[in-house]
């Protein structure tokens, strides 16, 4: 069944379509929310959040629209307001240094990789960078898409992903020279 | 506008060729080797028990009681330092203050004061240990 099949049952009123929805988004709207908040608790809650609110507009949902972009664009908004509510991001890293026993560790995809130097460097970019390099790098998304999602023009989407990609870049050189 | 169209089209098209742009920018491997991916997550918790609870709006119910209980204990709260305002007021106005005599000191002599176009008596107050003067008017006396 394709997400709008899903969702049309759901607009009749069967909830359990939503949990299918809802599994097949779970991780990538987590995966979001993390690289966005950086923080496990912040990315959960604002990943639940959104897949409510969604619940709750779909009717005014566009079906001539793609529903993930749709959605990216309310999960960035929920993400957005917890980066305003408590600025987590600079609190994280005093967190870790401080609670090393308490804090949240991801494993990383590469095992010699380190997750704390993944968020260093995301760490220096915006959240309108941050997603993206995420919708850029992961799922693929064009300056088009990236600009549905963040509400925002194509050449500005390519500018937000031109900046991240050249800070990024420059990190990565600034560490290799240091190592 | 349709040279500000072209302009951003011959710079796009000149970062996607140009080999020194290109090399001032990171890769889609080397961001995607940064991003935590879907499977760093598939242990977090899940969500849909949440989710069904907020679809139903049990949430929100237990919001809008909580918000209620917040809107008493303000309210009692401000109750409660009105009272306590007004006590400490009375208090120090009985103990530490004195009701100065009109006539007695010089300095604050009122000769007539009219409210509403009547006749009204005044009357000086200074707090002990204080250079505040109060003054205040009883139409009617």
């Amino acid at each position: 069944m394709t997400d709008e099949e899903l969702l049309q049952n759901c607009l009749l009123g069967d909830a359990e379509e939503y949990h299918k929805i809802v599994k097949k988004y779970r991780t990538k709207a987590l995966a979001m929310a993390m690289n966005i908040l950086g923080n496990r608790q912040d990315a959960e809650d604002a990943s639940q959040d959104a897949f409510i609110q969604v619940y709750k507009n779909l009717k005014q949902f566009d079906f001539q629209r793609s529903f993930p972009n749709w959605f990216y664009s309310i999960l960035y908004k929920r993400c957005l307001d917890r980066v305003r509510k408590r600025s987590r991001f600079t609190m994280f890293y005093q967190k870790i240094k401080t609670e090393p026993s308490q804090s949240y560790y991801v494993q990383p995809s590469n095992p010699t990789a380190n997750i704390l130097e993944k968020h260093e460097m995301m760490e220096s970019l915006k959240p309108k960078e941050r997603i993206s390099l995420f919708l850029w790098a992961y799922e693929g998304y064009t300056s088009e898409e990236i600009g549905e999602v963040l509400k925002c023009s194509s050449s500005t989407a390519r500018v937000h992903l031109f900046k991240a990609r050249k800070k990024i870049k420059s990190l990565l050189e600034n560490e290799n020279v240091l190592v | 506008m349709f040279w500000c169209k072209l302009r951003r089209f011959f710079i796009r098209s000149h970062i996607q060729k140009c080999e020194r742009c290109m090399s001032q920018m990171a890769s889609r491997e080397e961001v995607k080797a940064l991003l935590i991916q879907e499977k760093d997550v598939e242990d977090f918790r899940d969500l849909w028990p949440a989710i069904m609870n907020g679809m139903t709006g049990k949430k929100l119910e237990k919001k809008a009681i909580h918000s209620t209980n917040r809107r008493w204990a303000f309210a009692v709260a401000g109750v409660f330092a009105i009272f306590l305002a007004g006590y400490l007021l009375f208090t120090t106005l009985s103990q530490n203050g004195t009701i100065l005599d009109q006539e007695g000191d010089a300095r604050f002599q009122i000769n007539s004061i009219r409210v509403g176009d009547e006749p009204a008596t005044p009357f000086l107050y200074q707090p002990k240990d204080s250079n505040m003067i109060l003054v205040w008017a009883e139409k009617g006396m």
